[in-house]
């Protein structure tokens, strides 16, 4: 299954899961769930992590919680 | 009666602004009990009457995971709580309506009655969404604003006067159904903990653990319900929350139609390049180069006035008030106090202008998202950051800008960790120091020996900071587990308005709270730095003046004098010669251990009592007390005192240690107990202790 981490700059496609179950409830909280567009806006090649646009507004994730949204 | 109205909402709502322009400065700061959260509360005056409005902190839903969160969800959670709003209106940013309407959801199945107050309506392109659709659809009424703008403003005073003289009813929007199975456990737990609605029964269930209000047999009753019914935790929260967004998103998606203006192009432009991986550290660090600059150097503008000012003022008591103990408990005890206490509010006032302003203008969310990683690994937050490089300038507004740091345990190492960073008032105590340990002509490797000392200093500092975070991280728990996935605001202008707020709020925060603890201690220090055990001023004065006449000494020299002997007979000179031999190990003897015990007001003192007790005179020049130390010698054995292994080895003491009443004030107040100053105070000490033992040994 694909993740955001695989995502590269300006992608944009549809979620599907959250695997980590705890982080799931707090990301859904923040309006990043299933059924929702998440685009990939720019990737930190330091320290792995990524900003993405989720229903327009941009969150940063660290490289755990990317790997953690699978996409169609 | 008096009713509760509340302020709720998501983070980055636009609350804050909200609640500023409603109460203005008629407004509260304390600490919800037990937790170091801003807990504001405000008046609103309009059409001659007053409403007390509560602030409750940001959160994303009721199933908290930073200790914001939490307060809001043990509010909720208990209707006899004294913060329990009767009403409350929730503030919805526009133009992201959809997931904020899930606190809201969450709120309405807990039965309480509520207000929806759409808000940054100005960044809508096209003013004219259905609000009345809306409000028949979520069968709530709304009301739209803009804090920015002030649009909606007086409607919004209007009705929340009205709710306060006449409170609505619990409206009925559902959007979540508990399955059979969840329906029984619900009403066990409702005769069991009186909750008022399935709903909170619900949360009760589900945050028992850890919320306070509940006795420790009602958790153990729940505990073994919990037995029974083994709902899985998670996923109920995760069928929860989907049904819903399942239930609210059609409708906030029919209204949302109307695009928000296209800002986050412009957002996105500026966020190339600050929070591109190389460029955007750098910039970083050069605005908080400039922050540093300010707190380091324009502060003293208005602290030098304020010194000047206050000491006028003092002198002007003096005059006032007749001469005897009485006066010197005042002017020496306890205006000193208060003296020591406002001499901090410049770099609090700055540092905090600018945090505001950063905050304000959406730039502090990059910081946290740059600076992340890294300091994870030492357990701490991205924002620590701007704690530890403010903290190079000052303790006090850096440990009170850790607030904003949402972990509880990345805020609390925060807080333990920064008075470790070498801030200004060490730097007197080590340019005396060493000048008289470092020649000023010596060199190291090609540059100036004292520059380089100076810098070995600052890192020592530095490294040890992070190093105790980490031993902080390893030994402390957490319950929560830390992600980011952190919300990044489109950029704006600032509200000079909120910002203004923010200041004040600190400032007086820090003026009231702190500067109760450091008048007291600043009265304990003054006791026992004048007074001796029964006639012993008296016999110091005599003694000099025997002296002064025998070896024939000039009328300043005989004040120097004076004043050393009296510091000597003083109870802080007996307290010195008592630890003497807890400190000689170090090098110190009771003249040193004097100054210690005196610069417990703040480290600079050590400068001003060394020079006292050594015959200066406390007004002494920083050359003249190098020139002078570097030749005081131990009246019994002959050694100088301040060799190098002394001096180099109380420069590693004044690194580490906790010398400063306003830092353990403000760090009380911060962490809302008296336990953490004092663990901090004890290990900064021992650190202090062994590396000086450490360093003094190896030196000589």
């Amino acid at each position: 299954m694909r993740t955001v981490s695989q995502l590269k700059p300006s992608q944009s496609i549809e979620i599907t899961n959250i695997k980590d179950k705890s982080l799931a409830v707090q990301l859904f909280s923040m309006g990043i769930l299933p059924g929702k567009k998440i685009k990939m806006i720019r990737k930190n090649i330091l320290n792995r992590s990524c900003i993405v646009e989720v229903s327009g507004t941009q969150y940063a994730l660290r490289h755990y919680e990317a790997t953690q949204i699978e996409i169609a | 009666m008096n009713k509760n109205i509340a302020l709720a909402g998501n983070p980055n709502c636009g609350k804050t602004t909200i609640f500023n322009i409603l109460t203005g400065l008629n407004q509260k700061t304390g600490n919800y009990p037990g937790v170091t959260v801003d807990k504001k509360s405000g008046t609103l005056s309009h059409n001659n009457q007053k409403v007390k409005i509560s602030d409750l902190p940001g959160a994303y839903s009721l199933y908290p995971r930073a200790s914001d969160e939490k307060v809001v969800a043990e509010i909720l959670a208990n209707s006899d709580n004294s913060d329990y709003p009767d009403c409350i209106f929730y503030i919805a940013d526009a133009t992201q309506l959809e997931k904020q309407l899930l606190l809201f959801s969450q709120i309405v199945d807990l039965k309480i009655p509520i207000i929806l107050v759409l808000n940054m309506i100005d960044l809508l392109d096209d003013s004219s969404i259905d609000y009345q659709q809306l409000s028949k659809k979520l069968g709530v009424e709304i009301i739209s604003v803009s804090g920015r703008t002030g649009e909606g403003i007086q409607n919004l005073k209007n009705k929340i006067v009205e709710v306060y003289q006449n409170i609505p009813s619990a409206i009925n929007f559902s959007s979540y159904k508990s399955s059979a199975e969840e329906q029984t456990l619900l009403n066990e737990v409702v005769t069991l903990t009186n909750a008022k609605s399935d709903y909170q029964a619900k949360l009760i269930f589900h945050h028992f653990s850890w919320l306070s209000f509940l006795s420790t047999e009602t958790k153990e009753k729940l505990a073994k319900l919990k037995e029974n019914y083994p709902i899985p935790d998670l996923n109920a929260q995760v069928d929860e929350t989907m049904s819903r967004f399942d239930t609210f998103g059609p409708i906030a998606n029919s209204i949302e139609q109307y695009k928000p203006k296209n800002q986050s192009e412009f957002s996105n432009q500026i966020d190339k390049i600050l929070t591109h991986f190389i460029l955007g550290p750098l910039i970083f660090f050069g605005i908080m180069f400039f922050v540093f600059q300010s707190i380091f150097t324009w502060a003293t503008i208005p602290m030098d006035f304020i010194d000047e000012t206050y000491g006028a003022f003092m002198d002007f008591s003096k005059t006032i008030i007749p001469e005897g103990w009485f006066q010197d408990l005042i002017v020496d005890g306890i205006l000193a106090g208060i003296g020591a206490t406002i001499i901090f509010v410049p770099q609090v006032a700055i540092l905090f202008f600018f945090i505001g302003l950063l905050e304000e203008v959406g730039y502090m969310a990059r910081a946290v998202y740059l600076f992340d990683r890294l300091m994870q690994r030492f357990g701490l937050n991205g924002r620590s950051i701007v704690a530890l490089i403010s903290g190079s300038a000052c303790a006090i507004p850096a440990i009170m800008s850790a607030r904003t740091i949402p972990d509880w345990k990345e805020r609390l190492i925060t807080i333990l960790v920064t008075p470790l960073m070498s801030c200004t008032a060490r730097i007197p105590v080590y340019v005396v120091l060493i000048g008289i340990a470092i020649p000023i002509q010596q060199e190291w490797w090609g540059f100036n020996a004292q520059g380089m000392a100076f810098g070995l200093l600052y890192l020592l500092g530095l490294v040890s900071a992070l190093l105790l975070a980490l031993f902080f991280k390893l030994v402390l728990k957490s319950d929560t587990s830390s992600y980011l996935a952190l919300a990044l605001p489109n950029y704006q202008t600032p509200s000079l308005k909120n910002i203004a707020t923010q200041v004040w709020n600190k400032v007086s925060t820090f003026v009231w709270e702190a500067g109760k603890i450091i008048v007291v201690i600043s009265a304990i220090l003054w006791l026992l730095s004048s007074y001796g055990p029964g006639d012993n001023m008296n016999k110091a004065v005599a003694e000099a003046s025997e002296m002064a006449t025998t070896q024939n000494l000039s009328i300043e020299e005989k004040e120097n004098l004076t004043a050393a002997l009296q510091m000597e007979y003083s109870y802080a000179g007996y307290l010195g010669k008592t630890i003497e031999p807890i400190i000689k190990p170090l090098g110190f003897d009771w003249k040193i251990g004097i100054s210690l015990i005196t610069s417990f007001a703040a480290r600079e003192v050590f400068v001003a009592t060394t020079a006292t007790i050594n015959n200066l005179g406390s007004e002494a020049s920083e050359s003249s007390v190098i020139e002078l130390l570097s030749l005081a010698k131990d009246s019994r054995t002959g050694k100088p005192t301040f060799d190098k292994a002394t001096s180099w080895s109380l420069m590693i003491f004044y690194v580490f240690a906790m010398q400063c009443m306003a830092t353990l004030a403000i760090v009380k107040r911060e962490t809302n107990s008296w336990k953490w100053p004092i663990v901090q105070l004890v290990i900064m000490s021992v650190l202090a202790y062994l590396s000086s033992f450490l360093v003094y040994n190896w030196l000589s």
